[in-house]
C-alpha cells in the first residue's frame, strides 16, 4: 500500500479507472446514467461491452474503457443539461471529468469550472479516506 | 518512478548541492576572456545556473543514449528500447504493437510496455497518434511548460540563494577580484601606477566634491589598446576601493568617489545635539493613546518609524518642521518619509547634491546612513535665515543622489514670535517682532539670540547631568509668561527643551504624563502646577 500523502488545493485529481475495475463495479452501468436521452436509445441497440482506447492527454498512456465514454465526451457533455444544477457535487464533479477527457484538475480549478460550494468543500468531498466513484489523485504509473 | 522535476529546477538543490567545480571556473575563465569585462554578479550567476543546467542535461542525455525518447507520433516495433522522460527516464521494452481506435482519436496503434522496475511494470502508450498531443512536440519531453529561457526562470525563483552562494564561492577564489558587485579576473585587472594615486587625489581635491570614475579616467589618460572602458572603470574603482585614502560616496549604481581627509567632521561623529542620551528611554506603549497621537505630529528621526509620518509609496517629496538641535547643526533629519526617497547606502556615507529650490544653486550635503541625519546646510540655513520650526521641503529628481531642498517662501513682514536666548545662565524666552520671509509651524517656531551662549548652557546642562525633568520645570513657566491661557502646546515645549537638550517627542510626553505637576489642558496643551 502506497504511503498515504495528505491531498490540498493544488492535488490534481481524475476518474480511475483502475479504481472501477478494482472495485467490480460497473463503469459501463455508471456512465449509462449520464446520457442523454437520445444517446440511450442508441445504446440500447446492443453496443454494450465495447471497449474502446482512451488516451491520456499529458503521458500518451492508453487505457481500454467503456465505449460510453466517448459517446458522452462527445455528444452528451455539449448538452445543456449535463451540467444541471440538481446534481449531486460528486455527479457534477464525475461529469465535469468526463466532459474534460479526465485530464487532471485540482480542486481550485474544479470550483472554477463548476462555479459550485467552494475549493475547501469540493477537497473535503473528494480528499477523504472514502473514494467515490473513482474521483481519486491522478498517481504515477510507474513506481520504485 | 514519479514524475520528478530537475533537480536543478528545487531550492535544495541550489542550497545544498550547487559547488563551483573546477569545470565551471574553466569556463568562467573563458568568459572573461571572451568578453574581456566585468561581469555582475547577477550576469554571472545566470552563467553558473546555465553551467548547471549543461551538466544535467548531459547527464540526461547520458541516459537517453539507453533507447529512443518516447514520443506518441512515431511508430515503434516489438522488442524496441524506449525512454520515458516524463517519468524520470524509466526504460521499457516494448512487447507487443496493436491497432488503438477511439471516436475521438480515431485510428493509431498502441504499444503495450514493459518498465525495467522492480514490479516490471506494464503500461500501453498510443503510436503513431496523429492528433496533437504535448508529448509528440516536446522532443526529449523535458523542457516542461516554461517557454521562457530556463536558466532565466531559475535565477529568478531562486536569485535569493544562487546570488549570495555565488559571491561567496568566488570570494574563496583568489583568481577573481569583485567591485560593487562586479567581478574580474585579477590577471585583467589593469595596473594603477601609484603616483597616479596622487594625481587622483589632487583631482578631488581641486574639484572640491566627488568624481565619477570617467571623470578621473579622462584626464589621467588611462586608456589602453585592448582593454575595454568598463575593464578601466573597474580597475580604477577596484584600486581606489582598496585604498584608505578614497572613499565611495556614490549610490549603488552610481559609484563617485572623495577623499578620506576631506570628510567633513560632522559626518566622522554625530553632532553632539543630535544625539539621543540613553538615560531617555520611554516605553510607547505606556502612553495613552491620544499622547501617542501627539508623537505622530512631531517630526523626529528618534521617533520609532510606526509612529512617524508615511508618505506614499510614489511620492517625490516631503515637507517637514526643522528643529533646534537640526537648525545649529547644519543638517536635515532623515525621517522615514526622507528616508524614503533617499537611495540604499547600506550604512556608507553618501554625497548627495542638493539644489537650492530658490536659487537653482548646488550644494553638497552629506547623508550620513547609519546616523539619520544629512549633513550640510548650514550656509544654506544661514543665507535664508530660516528659523527653527520652518517648514523644509526635500524633493527627488531622477538623479539618484540628486535632490531639491527648498522652504516655503512668503512676503517678507514683521511678525511677534517667541525668541529665546541665556539671561543669567538660564534661558529666556520673549515675545519679539521679527522679519520672516518663510512659512512657519507656529507651535514650534523660535527664534534665537546668542548660539554661542546657547551651546554653553547646553554644555552646562550635560556635564551638570540636568534631568529632562529639571529642564522641563524651569522652562515651563518661561513659556507660560507668554500664553494668555497659561497653557503651553506639546509641540512648543519640544522645540523648547531641544534647544538645551536632544529629546524626542516620546520621552517628553511620559514626563509630562508621569507627574502631576503637569496638568493635561486637552488639544496638546499641558499646564504647570509646582505643588
Amino acid at each position: 500500500m502506497g504511503k498515504y500523502i495528505r491531498p490540498t488545493l493544488q492535488t490534481k485529481y481524475h476518474i480511475d479507472f483502475d479504481w472501477w475495475r478494482k472495485q467490480s463495479q460497473s463503469l459501463h452501468r455508471y456512465l449509462a446514467e449520464h446520457l442523454c436521452d437520445e444517446c440511450k436509445l442508441s445504446a440500447d441497440s446492443g453496443e454494450s461491452d465495447k471497449l474502446t482506447d482512451w488516451v491520456d492527454p499529458d503521458t500518451a498512456q492508453v487505457l481500454s474503457i467503456d465505449h460510453l465514454w466517448y459517446a458522452i465526451y462527445n455528444h452528451c457533455s455539449r448538452t445543456p443539461e449535463f451540467g444541471g444544477d440538481d446534481l449531486t457535487l460528486v455527479t457534477a464533479i464525475f461529469r465535469l471529468f468526463i466532459a474534460n477527457n479526465n485530464i487532471p484538475l485540482t480542486p481550485v480549478e474544479i470550483q472554477q469550472r463548476l462555479h459550485r460550494k467552494d475549493a475547501r468543500t469540493i477537497l473535503r468531498t473528494i480528499g477523504g479516506k472514502t473514494t467515490y466513484k473513482g474521483i481519486k489523485p491522478a498517481a504515477p504509473i510507474v513506481s520504485d | 518512478m514519479t514524475l520528478k522535476q530537475r533537480p536543478t529546477q528545487t531550492a535544495a538543490y541550489w542550497k545544498s548541492e550547487f559547488e563551483i567545480n573546477q569545470q565551471s571556473l574553466d569556463a568562467l575563465y573563458n568568459l572573461f576572456v571572451e568578453t574581456g569585462s566585468p561581469q555582475s554578479v547577477e550576469r554571472l550567476s545566470l552563467f553558473f545556473v546555465q553551467q548547471a543546467l549543461l551538466a544535467e542535461e548531459q547527464a540526461i542525455q547520458a541516459e537517453l543514449g539507453q533507447g529512443d525518447v518516447y514520443r506518441p507520433d512515431k511508430s515503434y516495433q516489438t522488442g524496441d528500447k524506449l525512454v520515458f522522460p516524463n517519468f524520470d527516464y524509466a526504460i521499457a521494452d516494448v512487447v507487443g504493437v496493436r491497432s488503438g481506435y477511439n471516436p475521438v482519436d480515431e485510428e493509431f496503434s498502441v504499444i503495450d510496455v514493459v518498465f525495467n522496475d522492480a514490479r516490471h511494470t506494464a503500461a500501453s502508450f498510443a503510436a503513431n497518434f496523429q492528433r496533437p498531443h504535448p508529448l509528440s512536440t516536446q522532443g526529449s519531453g523535458d523542457e516542461g511548460d516554461n517557454k521562457d529561457d530556463p536558466a532565466q526562470t531559475i535565477l529568478a525563483k531562486f536569485r535569493h540563494i544562487i546570488i549570495p552562494a555565488v559571491t561567496e564561492s568566488l570570494s574563496r577564489h583568489a583568481d577573481y577580484v569583485e567591485f560593487n558587485r562586479c567581478w574580474l579576473l585579477r590577471d585583467m585587472v589593469v595596473d594603477i601606477q601609484e603616483g597616479l594615486l596622487n594625481i587622483i587625489d589632487a583631482a578631488i581635491d581641486i574639484n572640491a566634491g566627488p568624481l565619477n570614475v570617467d571623470e578621473l579616467i579622462e584626464p589621467l589618460d588611462l586608456h589602453q589598446d585592448g582593454v575595454s572602458p568598463a575593464t578601466l572603470q573597474f580597475s580604477v574603482n577596484y584600486k581606489l576601493a582598496n585604498n584608505t585614502q578614497f572613499l565611495n560616496v556614490g549610490a549603488s549604481n552610481l559609484v563617485l568617489w572623495y577623499l578620506n581627509r576631506l570628510k567633513p567632521a560632522s559626518v566622522l561623529e554625530t553632532p553632539h545635539n543630535l544625539e539621543v542620551q540613553s538615560d531617555l528611554l520611554f516605553e510607547t506603549h505606556k502612553l495613552p493613546l491620544d499622547l501617542q497621537a501627539l508623537m505622530k505630529e512631531i517630526d523626529d528621526e528618534a521617533t520609532p518609524p510606526e509612529f512617524a509620518k508615511a508618505i506614499g509609496a510614489d511620492d517625490v517629496e516631503t515637507t517637514f518642521v526643522l528643529n533646534y538641535p537640526h537648525r545649529r547643526s547644519g543638517t536635515l533629519p532623515v525621517l522615514p518619509a526622507v528616508r524614503q526617497l533617499l537611495p540604499e547606502t547600506d550604512g556608507r556615507l553618501l554625497a548627495l547634491r542638493l539644489v537650492d529650490g530658490q536659487s537653482g544653486d548646488e550644494m553638497t550635503g552629506w547623508f550620513v546612513g547609519n546616523r539619520n541625519y544629512i549633513f550640510g546646510l548650514g550656509d544654506w540655513f544661514k543665507k535664508y535665515q530660516l528659523p527653527v520650526g520652518a517648514f523644509i521641503t526635500l524633493k527627488k529628481t531622477s538623479y539618484p543622489l540628486k535632490f531639491i531642498i527648498d522652504f516655503i517662501p512668503q512676503r517678507s513682514r514683521r511678525e511677534w514670535v517667541r525668541v529665546v536666548g541665556v539671561k543669567n545662565n538660564r534661558l529666556a524666552f520673549e515675545m519679539k517682532n521679527r522679519a520672516l520671509a518663510c512659512r512657519y509651524d507656529e507651535l514650534m517656531m523660535l527664534g534665537e539670540e546668542g548660539s554661542a551662549d546657547i551651546d554653553l548652557l547646553w554644555q552646562k546642562f550635560e556635564q551638570n547631568k540636568v534631568s529632562l525633568h529639571d529642564i522641563l520645570t524651569r522652562i515651563f513657566p518661561e513659556l507660560m509668561k507668554l500664553s494668555a491661557q497659561n497653557a503651553v502646546h506639546t509641540n512648543t515645549l519640544y522645540s523648547a527643551v531641544n534647544v538645551v537638550r536632544r529629546c524626542p517627542p516620546g520621552p517628553l510626553l511620559q514626563e509630562l504624563a508621569g507627574d502631576p505637576v503637569f496638568v493635561w489642558m486637552g488639544h496638546g496643551y499641558w499646564t504647570y502646577k509646582p505643588i
